[in-house]
């Protein structure tokens, strides 16, 4: 996962796949980040990256718009394909977060 | 397509853990790239969940991560259906899907912590049968398949 920064706005960018074996692994390393989202108005999650997902992929991206949410922070998933963005439709994750192409 | 007889597509044994499942979906996904470039990105995204879902489910549930133990994967063929078959070693379960109720649109349900597997295995499958520690399912090839 890599953290940049634009002005007020967060960005983490997951270079590999949202799958259970790498979960664990971001947690860890967002358990680090987290205490800095105080610092942001925005947080934007880039999964241009991103081709394999599984639910449990889902229930991370779900955390983090609850961390974000919490904070008062905008939410907001950028540069997922059409296939990971039909996903989250289908799980009606679209009422919660905007999903932009970039 | 023209009726044809049920056809193994692939077949492995998988060892207990998620780096196993993620290796061996890379894998099974290589192998439909290569053999089945005409699938559809649509359906080779279902097969990659999917089978993700129902091997992390038979490694972590059914194993629990037993290092002796694998679970067999199995991919099969028939007419206009990829089949997809997990079998563990675990105790096996009795599951009515149909009984489980994913309908209710509150935010609490949407945005819950657990059983996301089973909604999500529900809606993009045409059957799911599950008969102790064997879970089947149908996946419905479509017209962008030709295969």
């Amino acid at each position: 996962m890599k953290k940049s920064i634009q002005g007020q706005t967060l960005i983490l960018s997951i270079t590999e796949g949202l799958t259970a074996n790498k979960i664990a692994s971001y947690n860890e390393e967002l358990d680090k980040i987290a205490p800095t989202f105080s610092e942001f108005n925005e947080l934007l999650l880039d999964l241009e990256q991103t081709n394999n997902i599984d639910s449990t992929g889902v229930t991370f991206v779900i955390g983090l718009f609850k961390k974000a949410k919490a904070l008062g922070l905008n939410f907001c998933v950028i540069g997922a394909n059409s296939d990971v963005q039909s996903l989250f439709k289908l799980m009606k994750l679209d009422q919660f977060f905007e999903m932009k192409n970039q | 397509m023209h009726d044809m007889e049920k056809m193994i597509i692939y077949e492995s044994k998988v060892d207990s853990s998620f780096q196993s499942v993620h290796d061996t979906v890379d894998e099974i996904m290589q192998h439909f790239s290569t053999n089945f470039n005409t699938m559809g990105t649509k359906t080779l995204f279902k097969i990659n969940f999917l089978l993700r879902e129902l091997l992390n489910n038979a490694v972590e549930h059914g194993n629990q991560f037993h290092p002796d133990k694998q679970v067999v994967c199995r991919i099969l063929r028939e007419n206009d259906f990829i089949i997809l078959e997990v079998i563990d070693e675990g105790l096996g379960i009795e599951s009515d899907l149909n009984n489980l109720d994913y309908d209710v649109d509150t935010e609490d349900i949407i945005l819950r912590e657990r059983n996301r597997g089973l909604q999500l295995l529900k809606e993009m499958s045409h059957t799911i049968n599950i008969s102790g520690n064997q879970i089947k399912v149908h996946l419905a090839l479509n017209e962008e398949d030709s295969l």
